[in-house]
């Protein structure tokens, strides 16, 4: 076993896995943008959410709780064979290199139309990349560190926000709006809910780094409520303030609500505050991520110097988003709404762990620590 | 040593906020021309616009500046598009136009009236990133343009600051209008059960008491070119579809900044065969409960209040205690709100105009039927039924228990 591993905390790992997968509702609020609309609902869909993180998380947390030890590719070797392992590598590597790709594009689709008008986009991408990639480079330990200084400022912020917006709320946007929503279209919004969310499949990755007396299914249960809790203080005030409409049609609706905040004619415009708290959050996302298809392209194919794969899944990114296809707005807000990849997210999150746990439970696999002590 | 560096880090990326300007755009504030108030036009071929810009030199010496003089400039722009007119705009200005400090939003009757204009006039603002939804919105009679930046603007030395103002303090107190901002007017826009409200500016004119006393003050035509114009913002205007609809007046605008949750404070006089009563209704609110009765939409609006009496003027000459009126004076004053609240609803009708939100009323107590309602079209305002419910307690406000006629001079003593 490698001993000089980083050690992660319980504090740590909630903050890092919570504040990480609030970003996306942060920069873009997907949940507003389904294809079925869901009108004042939506943030009901999000407490609907709360059993289906559950229930799709489960595999995972249950691989975390038994095998504290193992690193993912010995766990996926000895459940799957090795090129069974690899296979499952490369395809979750490309799963989570994919949606950091999606993540990256949200932040700089918000970055060029509400920031930075008129900035290179290349530009944006560069500024972003060279921290992700440095990031990466210091391992999941300085990662995890870095969130509990930023990600609780983070926090602080959207609780700040929520109070100081309290003017500008309107309680008839809360008035059914939208279209008739059934049972079932609440369900399946909460359930892509999950699949926006779906990265904290890194848990499997990042699990024999989180320190051993760590309880995993409490860890997920605490990071999940906390996520839905922030999701909820970032939709709600959203939702009150500029109406289902408006937060629909809005590239980024949580900075237009932001901008609408202010008290005593004194406090006014403070939306770049917030903006200023989220980017430390958004690179500790984006590293998480990077730092996680690291990981998983290392055990699949193994170096003695893993940073070669964090420099090149960070290229990797930065050079796709150049593209035409992500440079043209248009384009690339249609790509970050499609459902799809919030339908397919879902499955890989709850399949990928499922056949691992089935395997393990066949093949009776036994923890390290046990095999040890027999 | 540790916690001490993440102390440290804590503070100076908290101090970094301060470097923050919250100007998004990537220039130099002092290359900006910053608008201040912005009016726009359409003359049914033309979109124009003016904007107050902050002269920054002017704002700086703001208190050393004399009453009337103004500390911004005007800029006039006009053109095929909304893009075109605040381009040419841009033309006159040296500096690059930034509208995120845009305190009022004046649009004018003609163009509020024309929904295909209102609806690409939102359409380019709204894509705009420095676009300001907390400024307020005004409408104003096309005739008035020239008396916009002209007018009286009281204390402050620019229009778009005066108007902010205005919506800043006068909820407070006493005021009719309803002070929406351009953000609660897209909210309405875009709500299917409830219409949008703006307020409506008019002008008076008020000749300057100085110099009416003058002794050379006697030429009329001389008399009518040195009137000041004072805004006059004590009017509601309707919209319906996003396109506007009519004017309400005065006390008409009442109902409506109750049921919209805006009303602070109103003052209203209530007369019968024995006394004149001056009230101030404080923290109302309302609430529609909507219903169907015969085939009609029945509205039944519950309005709670404090009511507080100012003063009882006795036809009589009956000295009678306040405290055995209570019932009288409350049952006064439902029948005084009913008579204005009939006649806004009147008004309401009138133009077909929701602005109560019984819509969303009927949304959040039967959304099904709300539904059924806007398919078949049939949300028929026009055609509703409304009546009044009051919850409204007796209150003397103030430092007071004993009005100052009561006060007796000696102490009493056996």
């Amino acid at each position: 076993m490698d001993n000089a591993r980083p050690k992660i905390s319980f504090l740590q790992g909630v903050l890092t896995l919570s504040g990480s997968l609030l970003m996306l509702s942060f920069y873009m609020m997907p949940m507003v943008k389904s294809n079925k609309p869901m009108g004042s609902n939506v943030w009901l869909s999000i407490l609907v959410a709360i059993p289906y993180f559950v229930v799709f998380g489960a595999p995972t947390v249950l691989i975390a709780a038994k095998y504290k030890i193992e690193s993912f590719g010995d766990l996926a070797e000895k459940a799957l064979g090795k090129t069974g392992m690899k296979i499952t590598a490369v395809f979750l590597a490309l799963f989570l290199l994919v949606s950091n790709m999606v993540y990256v594009v949200v932040f700089g689709l918000f970055a060029r139309e509400s920031l930075l008008e008129g900035f290179p986009l290349w530009l944006i991408y560069a500024v972003t990349a060279v921290p992700i990639i440095y990031t990466t480079t210091k391992g999941i330990g300085s990662v995890c560190r870095m969130a509990t200084v930023f990600i609780p400022l983070m926090f602080i912020g959207i609780i700040v926000f929520a109070i100081l917006g309290f003017n500008s709320y309107e309680l008839y946007n809360l008035a059914p709006s939208g279209g008739k929503v059934s049972l079932l279209d609440l369900n399946i919004q909460a359930i892509l809910i999950v699949g926006q969310s779906s990265e904290f499949v890194a848990i499997l990755v990042f699990n024999r780094n989180l320190n051993k007396k760590v309880n995993r299914e409490k860890f997920f249960c605490v990071a999940t409520l906390i996520l839905i809790a922030f999701m909820l203080l970032i939709v709600l005030p959203t939702l009150l303030t500029l109406g289902y409409e408006y937060m629909r049609s809005a590239v980024n609706p949580y900075f237009v609500f932001m901008r609408q905040v202010g008290m005593y004619g004194d406090i006014e415009r403070i939306q770049a505050l917030g903006v200023f708290l989220s980017i430390p959050a958004f690179l500790i996302r984006a590293a998480t991520q990077n730092c996680a298809v690291t990981e998983v392209l290392n055990c699949a194919f193994p170096k003695p110097d893993k940073r070669i794969f964090s420099v090149g899944a960070g290229l990797c990114i930065f050079l796709t988003l150049l593209l035409p296809t992500f440079t043209e707005s248009a384009k690339f807000s249609d790509f970050v709404s499609v459902p799809y990849f919030e339908a397919a997210s879902v499955i890989i999150v709850f399949v990928l762990p499922l056949i691992l746990l089935i395997f393990l439970k066949v093949r009776k696999i036994k923890p390290v620590e046990e095999t040890v002590r027999n | 040593m540790r916690r001490i560096v993440t102390i440290l880090s804590i503070i100076s990326f908290s101090l970094g906020a301060i470097l923050l300007s919250s100007c998004s755009y990537l220039v130099e504030p002092q290359t900006l021309a910053v608008v201040s108030c912005a009016l726009y036009d359409y003359d049914g071929e033309k979109f124009i616009v003016d904007y107050e810009i902050i002269a920054p030199a002017a704002a700086a010496k703001d208190s050393s500046l004399k009453l009337g003089e103004r500390a911004g400039i005007i800029i006039h722009g006009d053109g095929d598009c909304v893009e075109t007119a605040i381009a040419n705009a841009g033309r006159q200005t040296e500096r690059l136009i930034y509208s995120a400090s845009c305190r009022a939003r004046i649009f004018t009757e003609r163009l509020a009236r024309d929904r295909k204009a209102m609806s690409k006039m939102f359409d380019y603002l709204m894509r705009q990133p420095d676009f300001r939804e907390t400024a307020v919105l005004f409408i104003v009679n096309e005739n008035d343009i020239d008396k916009v930046f002209s007018a009286d603007t009281g204390l402050t030395h620019l229009t778009g600051e005066y108007l902010m103002g205005l919506s800043d303090s006068q909820p407070k107190s006493e005021s009719t209008a309803p002070f929406t901002t351009t953000l609660s007017f897209i909210n309405a826009a875009l709500s299917s059960g409830i219409e949008p409200v703006a307020t409506y500016i008019s002008f008076e004119t008020k000749h300057d008491s100085a110099m009416e006393g003058s002794e050379s003050g006697g030429n009329e035509a001389e008399n009518s070119e040195n009137a000041a114009a004072h805004f006059n913002l004590n009017s509601i205007a309707l919209f319906k579809n996003c396109e506007m609809a009519g004017v309400l007046y005065e006390n008409d605008a009442l109902l409506i900044n109750i049921l919209r949750g805006d009303e602070k404070q109103h003052s209203l006089d209530a007369e019968d065969e024995d006394m004149l009563i001056c009230f101030a209704f404080s923290k109302m609110k309302g609430k529609i409960k909507a219903s169907e009765k015969d085939g009609k939409l029945d509205l039944k609006i519950v309005i709670k209040g404090q009511l507080n009496v100012n003063d009882v003027i006795f036809k009589t000459d009956e000295d009678v205690e306040l405290s055995d009126l209570n019932d009288e004076i409350i049952e006064i004053a439902e029948k005084r709100l009913t008579e204005v609240f009939t006649k806004t609803i009147k008004e309401l009708k009138k133009y077909d105009c929701d602005a109560i939100g019984s819509g969303n009323a009927i949304a959040s107590q039967d959304y099904d039927k709300w539904m059924k309602i806007k398919k078949d079209g049939t949300h028929d305002f026009q055609d509703s039924n409304v009546h009044f419910e009051y919850d409204i307690s007796f209150a003397r406000i103030g430092e007071l228990t004993t009005p100052f006629g009561k006060m007796s001079t000696e102490t009493d003593t056996d």
